[in-house]
């Protein structure tokens, strides 16, 4: 584990209910050289926030519980400093505008290209 | 001086017999020409409502489209992204990866293609047929197609599904129909409300029916509203025809069940229905 890690440029935590888009993700991001940690819902990322080595999140928005952009508020809330990258399958100006507001670096409409998220990603890492 | 013949003998009572017997012969084609016209105007009617039924629920998946495509963009989100990163794993040679890759593909492939299914079933347009119904599993299906509304529109969703999963012998498509009618409904009398907040409870009753509660935080309905409001062609909106829940009248007592609203706790209001479950069928059978 402590290899993989020097190898990659870093982990991205992936924040989705859908286990095959988690998968998907995992894959993507892990062929660009990074790492990723996954969390099938807001509640389970929130209990280990404050242990998050993660250069950024990459959230979903529809989430079983508490949804994506709630979670960016109560993490901003606690003095979270991570970015935040959105991904979403809803094709609506609304809550494209509701994410920006709740201080996401990216929003991703489903399907993006990888070279988006992998733009994003560097971005986040500064 | 001859007899009398039989004509002028009777006459009265002759000209009597046939005047009642040609009135019962036009009293009976009267009645029967009469019940023709009934039956003619039965179809017409049930005609009627079954395309009303049909435009009523295109409409409503209209009215979610945008629902609908997010659902499909899922498994498409996975597809791309499983196969640009097995591009990249193939630029490193990392064969084992690529065959999850390809596995990831094939498996978000087919339930995009179920997801069609389902769509297909809904545009379907009088479908009779009878099946058993997970009452639960409706209810979440519908909310699923409404998740987008919920969120657009910040509306708090609390549900309380019994968890005897109770099941119904009746028509998936046009119970789903009935639900999703009063969930648009509920989520459209709150848009200008503060608080938001859309209750939906199911329960198996004492008498073995399943009672579906559809609670929302709106304006409520007056009053004198009340009793019209599940005729056909009455509104207060200023938009739709009306028909929704005349709609889900018919198909709840076809279903031999009933449906009925009462204020809400909290203002708003409790639109409710009742049908009878598969066991008490049974022991009424």
């Amino acid at each position: 584990m402590e290899e993989l890690m020097s190898n990659s440029q870093g982990i991205v935590a992936v924040i989705d209910d859908d286990p095959e888009m988690r998968a998907a993700m995992t894959s993507l991001v892990s062929a660009y050289g990074y790492c990723a940690e996954t969390f099938d819902s807001a509640e389970t990322f929130l209990t280990c926030a404050s242990t998050c080595r993660a250069i950024c999140l990459l959230v979903d928005i529809q989430l079983g519980g508490i949804s994506g952009v709630e979670l960016a508020h109560q993490l901003a809330a606690d003095g979270f400093t991570v970015p935040i990258i959105f991904m979403t399958g809803l094709d609506d100006a609304v809550i494209e505008r509701q994410a920006v507001a709740a201080g996401g670096i990216a929003f991703l409409c489903k399907p993006f290209p990888a070279t988006t998220l992998v733009d994003a990603i560097k971005k986040a890492a500064g | 001086f001859r007899d009398p013949t039989v004509w002028e003998q009777y006459r009265a009572h002759i000209l009597a017999v046939t005047a009642a017997i040609l009135t019962q012969a036009a009293l009976i084609f009267w009645l029967l020409y009469e019940h023709w016209r009934r039956q003619r105007a039965e179809i017409l009617a049930r005609n009627t409502m079954s395309e009303l039924t049909h435009v009523n629920r295109m409409a409503t998946v209209s009215q979610l489209s945008a629902s609908v495509a997010h659902e499909v963009r899922q498994p498409l989100a996975g597809i791309l992204a499983n196969a640009q990163a097995a591009l990249r794993w193939l630029e490193q040679a990392n064969v084992g990866e690529v065959r999850e890759s390809l596995n990831g593909i094939v498996s978000d492939g087919f339930r995009a293609s179920d997801i069609i299914k389902n769509l297909r079933a809904m545009f379907k347009s009088d479908v009779q047929e009878r099946t058993l119904v997970d009452i639960n599993k409706l209810v979440s299906s519908v909310l699923k197609l409404v998740v987008i509304d919920l969120q657009k529109h910040a509306i708090g969703l609390q549900t309380q599904l019994d968890e005897r999963n109770p099941q119904v012998l009746g028509n998936q498509v046009q119970l789903q129909q009935v639900i999703l009618n009063l969930v648009m409904n509920a989520i459209e009398s709150m848009s200008s409300m503060e608080t938001r907040v859309l209750r939906i409870q199911t329960e198996l009753s004492q008498s073995n029916k399943v009672h579906v509660s559809i609670e929302d935080t709106g304006t409520g309905i007056k009053p004198s509203d009340v009793a019209q409001i599940f005729k056909p062609m009455f509104t207060t909106k200023a938009r739709g025809m009306g028909m929704g829940l005349s709609i889900c009248q018919t198909i709840i007592e076809n279903h031999d069940g009933r449906i009925w609203v009462s204020p809400g706790a909290n203002g708003g209001s409790i639109f409710q229905f009742e049908l009878p479950t598969v066991a008490s069928k049974d022991q009424a059978a």
